[in-house]
């Protein structure tokens, strides 16, 4: 889905948000299109070389898993892209939510679906807080969720110290084993079942790409956070509380980083104070490729979802060709380069052919 | 506009359908809950074998697991061996690593997992796909062991050895600091436990300063950290125990520098602690037995795979040994490493597995 | 309709003439202030030791390398970009400058300017990169920063180089009366930068593209062109700090520069810089890698918990930077 404010509205008066948002449109389609092509040839590509790439239960499961929780991480940055901000703290909401719904597993002894929710609410009051104080102080986003990052890794550090001695809560409510290793092969309707190579923590993300696609389609919410992206001024002129609206884009932010929190226990298998260490930089590159712009005011939700699929099916089909570590990150850079560049060729085509 | 947007909206559902669809259906039954049949058949003879050593990330500690494993390799005429780095200290990595190198056919590994506290679920994993599983290096957190043994040096009792010589050059009392890694992880805290639990020992002779944490992620905060130190309280340090790596280094290279009379400490054997061994800045150093651990790990999975043994107790944890070496040892402690392997070879075959008559 | 674009750079260009100087002023004395009074509590509290000769050469020799690369990051964020490969850049240059006097026995010299020029071309490419896929350098350079990261690890792997000239070795363990010789160097550096930016035609042209691109196209400056000077001078810096590395620490493995992001982001944006661009603040940068080379100090004498820490770097930053907020809407 192309999310902008919708420039149908603005045709009389087409004043310049408006211009370079069909423009913006176009391209990106155009991106997520050449994204989609890309991410498939690379699947042709590292199958034919190495067939075992198509195992279901191999490679392609564990593949999807890891980019169910790796899209909802995207998503949690995309929330925050919308209104032109940015969240250096992904990984560390993430870690504090995993704590709390670790907390309330271990020391409350909670089920599975409520110390979920308690850590969705953790994960959604901190990005509130975050929130407050970059509409409360005026600081840049930057700095705001830099400091809040420094101060959650030393709060979850003293927690974890507190609670534990393994600096990690291990106790599995049940339902935390079935729920990482079901597929859609143990959804039976009748006798047909899914497939096996579909994981049922998929759902969490589908569920996700859902919610906030309609926010951002649909709601009037969505469509003001994306005028408040696109121009903060004219926004706030045309009478969008872009305070609240602010507040509301970490709010989510955190809520969906409580909620990869939430999921890469369950796939790790226990609540780790370690969780969400490596969320920073696919939180980022998985918008970007998908189309999202870094500056706010447009959001690409499916987008998201396929650039993140290329990131991890371009790793897992180096891993499955053998590349060692001498090798692996220069080429994975490299690609991503190639990527990145790619989008741009393929800007400088679409201009090229409206103007001709 | 709208009709084109709905276009669009209805194409991208379609699409992801479709991803859905062709990643497959079942039937009923095809497949057991949560898991399913081995991805092989069970290996007969050694040229079958394909045995993976997946150390947690880049480490010096891994690399004799190399040569070690090609060792075996060539003693045992494996189908193969490999040495898989990628997991770079992230368990989700480390995972995918694993999944990908059974995807390609390897039916043993022995791993040295990230996370203390995940890796029995990643165990159980692999174990339901058909591959025999070892933990090399570290054993996982808890009472529950899900891979076939756990050969290593037991890590808390490494750092306690390691502070225990720290306390003999200090001549039994005085003030002890520790520097070590990654605070939230368990294996530091496992270190941490082993070093206090030395300076229990002296019934007070001996008092703990600080224990710094954090400081191996980069050489040169571990630098600043040891200069800091030694600058603010190296008057009344008198030891130093390092139980990881750039502290280790950055400690030799301080002390040297500072010229102050403190007895330092570190763990394992990397040629830049052998030579503070040799110049004497580093007083010594408890060496553990990777060699040993690769070499047994490989050849008690292959036995494992090829049916020939099975384990006595699975899940049991094996001492592969560790080594106190300082100046008098420097030259010789390698043999008694190599003789403790064979003694472990000896041990596996007698007590650990329980195997056929041939 | 009405055109607003030249209402806006009027209104920047009145903004921040009449803001910057008094802005910064401000932000610099209330740094020296921290500084003094912070370094001053140190002192007695460590009761006297800390102004020992030796001591204070301790606290001043690890200034150095933050202090390069938040000039490093500054140059960068003055034009409105992040350069997030300045550790990947720094370890992998510190390493192959430790290979080529190690492994290929290259001399001290000719190693440290061949990693200094050849950190500069990195720069450049990255500057290159980020003109050519306009793509924000946050995400560009975080490609680059994966490059180099294997790239450091295919030169050194798990080793650590040590062996290498004891020359290079004594100028970084150098001092002059208890100031090391790489803390001048490094203020060398940050005074070069200054004259650079306030008294060069390109310097001028970095804050004027910063500050209001569309301005500063419409006065003939070629923002591409700018954008990858900024990110040549950032590879530069970098390649110092590199040389200052090697020379200094006990070693170079492929962990070096693996703590330098976050540090190279705090000093700039402690010292006052905006992150929108147009604006430097090298005295700023300065005296912020002190105060935060204070924390450090504070942390060893009084062995704090490193979460705590934590916790206080966080408030730090967090409490300068809503200060001179609160002082900017003051006028």
């Amino acid at each position: 889905m192309t999310l902008l404010a919708d420039p149908d509205s603005e045709t009389q008066r087409r004043p310049p948000a408006a211009r370079r948002g069909r423009w913006v449109l176009r391209a990106l389609t155009g991106q997520r299109a050449g994204l989609a092509v890309v991410v498939v040839v690379l699947i042709i590509v590292f199958g034919t070389l190495r067939p075992a790439f198509y195992d279901s239960r191999l490679v392609v499961f564990p593949l999807l898993r890891d980019i169910a929780t790796l899209t909802v991480v995207g998503l949690a940055q995309l929330a925050v892209l919308s209104i032109g901000h940015m969240n250096l703290a992904v990984g560390r909401m993430a870690a504090f939510g995993a704590l709390v719904s670790g907390f309330s597993y271990q020391v409350l002894g909670l089920n599975l679906v409520l110390g979920l929710v308690l850590g969705l609410v953790a994960g959604a009051a901190v990005g509130a807080l975050a929130g407050l104080i970059i509409t409360g102080t005026g600081v840049n986003s930057f700095v705001v969720t830099l400091g809040l990052d420094f101060a959650l890794l030393g709060l979850v550090t003293l927690v974890y110290g507190q609670f534990t001695t393994l600096a990690a809560f291990t106790v599995k409510p049940p339902g935390m084993e079935e729920l990482r290793s079901y597929s859609m092969a143990d959804l039976c309707v009748g006798d047909v079942c899914g497939s096996p190579a579909v994981p049922q923590l998929l759902l969490f993300t589908v569920v996700a790409l859902a919610g906030v696609g309609y926010l951002f389609a649909r709601a009037r919410t969505g469509r003001e956070m994306l005028l408040t992206g696109s121009n903060a001024t004219a926004a706030e002129l045309s009478g969008i509380p872009t305070k609240r609206r602010v507040i509301g884009a970490h709010t989510l932010s955190g809520l969906l980083s409580g909620l990869a929190g939430f999921m890469l226990a369950v796939t790790a298998g226990s609540f780790t104070a370690g969780i969400g260490s490596a969320f920073l930089i696919p939180s980022f590159l998985g918008p970007v490729l998908g189309g999202t712009a870094l500056t706010g005011g447009a959001v690409s939700v499916i987008g998201t979802f396929m650039g993140i699929s290329l990131t991890q099916v371009i790793q897992q089909g180096l891993s499955m060709l053998g590349v060692g570590l001498e090798s692996l990150n220069i080429y994975l850079g490299l690609i991503l380069l190639v990527a990145l560049s790619a989008v741009r060729i393929r800007q400088l085509f679409t201009r090229r052919r409206r103007s001709s | 506009m709208n009709t084109t947007r709905a276009v669009r909206v209805g194409l991208s559902a379609l699409g992801i359908a479709a991803l859905v669809v062709t990643a497959g259906c079942s039937t009923r039954g095809a497949t057991g809950g949560g898991g399913g049949a081995p991805a092989a058949p069970a290996a007969t003879s050694a040229a079958q074998v394909k045995v993976a050593l997946v150390p947690g990330g880049a480490h010096p500690y891994f690399q004799p697991w190399k040569t070690a494993g090609d060792q075996a390799k060539t003693d045992l005429g494996l189908g193969g061996v490999t040495f898989d780095e990628t997991g770079q200290w992230d368990q989700a990595k480390q995972n995918a690593a694993l999944n990908s190198l059974a995807a390609q056919g390897y039916n043993a590994m022995g791993i040295f997992g990230v996370s203390p506290t995940d890796i029995n679920s990643t165990f159980t994993d692999l174990k339901s796909k058909g591959i025999t599983v070892a933990s090399l290096g570290s054993c996982p957190a808890g009472d529950v062991d899900q891979a076939s043994f756990c050969l290593s040096t037991e890590v808390q009792q490494a750092a306690e050895k390691a502070a225990q010589a720290a306390i003999t050059a200090m001549g039994g009392q005085g003030v002890l600091v520790h520097l070590t890694g990654n605070n939230v992880d368990s294996n530091t805290q496992r270190r941490i436990a082993g070093v206090k639990q030395a300076i229990d020992a002296t019934g007070g002779k001996v008092r703990l300063l600080t224990t710094i944490t954090d400081i191996d992620t980069d050489l040169q905060t571990a630098q600043k950290a040891v200069s800091d130190l030694l600058s603010a309280q190296g008057g009344q340090i008198n030891g130093i125990v390092s139980t990881a790596y750039n502290p280790a280094v950055a400690a030799a290279a301080a002390v040297k520098a500072s010229k102050l009379p403190i007895k330092d400490v570190a763990i394992d054997d990397d040629p830049t602690i052998l030579a503070g061994i040799r110049d004497g800045s580093v007083s010594a150093t408890v060496a553990q037995n990777p060699a040993g651990q690769a070499y047994v790990g490989t050849w008690a999975l292959t036995k494992l795979v090829t049916g020939a043994c099975t384990v006595a107790t699975p899940g049991v944890a094996i001492d592969s040994g560790s080594f106190v070496v300082d100046s008098k040892n420097v030259a010789s402690y390698d043999t008694e490493r190599q003789a403790k392997t064979k003694a472990l070879l000896e041990q596996f075959q007698n007590t650990v597995l329980r195997c056929k008559a041939q | 309709m009405t055109e607003p674009a030249t209402d806006t750079v009027t209104d920047a260009e009145t903004r921040q003439r009449r803001i910057t100087p008094a802005r910064l002023r401000s932000t610099e004395a209330t740094l020296l202030a921290v500084v003094v009074i912070g370094f001053a509590a140190l002192s007695v509290t460590s009761g006297g030791d800390l102004l020992r000769g030796p001591a204070i050469q301790t606290v001043l020799t690890y200034v150095a390398v933050p202090v390069l690369i938040g000039l490093a990051q500054m140059v960068v964020l003055a034009v409105g970009q992040m350069n997030l490969s300045v550790g990947a850049l720094g370890g992998f240059t510190a390493v192959l400058m430790g290979s080529m006097m190690a492994d290929a026995g290259w001399p001290a010299v000719l190693a440290v300017l061949a990693g200094i020029a050849l950190a500069t071309a990195f720069g450049a490419v990255n500057g290159l990169l980020v003109v050519f896929t306009r793509i924000n350098g946050f995400v560009v350079t975080l490609a680059t920063m994966t490059v180099l990261i294997g790239l450091q690890y295919r030169v050194v792997g798990t080793r650590t180089i040590a062996d290498y000239s004891p020359g290079l070795k004594a100028v970084g363990a150098a001092s002059v009366a208890y100031i090391p010789v790489i803390l001048m160097v490094a203020l060398l550096v940050a005074a070069a930068v200054a004259v650079f930016v306030r008294r060069t035609v390109p310097g001028r042209w970095l804050l004027a593209s910063g500050g209001n691109p569309l301005a500063a196209r419409l006065s003939g400056i070629s923002n591409d062109r700018i954008l990858v000077l900024a990110h040549t001078l950032s590879g530069l810096i970098i390649g110092i700090a590199a040389a200052v590395t090697v020379a200094s620490a006990p070693g170079v493995n492929s962990s070096i520069g693996g703590d330098w992001l976050l540090p190279s982001f705090a000093a700039p944006i402690i010292g006052g810089v905006a992150l929108t661009g147009g604006s430097v603040a090298v005295l700023g940068t300065v005296l912020a890698a002190f105060v935060v080379r204070l924390v450090d100090v504070a942390r060893a004498q009084f062995s704090l918990d490193p979460s705590w820490v934590s916790l206080v770097v966080g408030v730090v930053v967090l409490g300068t930077v809503v200060l001179t907020q609160r002082r900017r809407r003051r006028g």
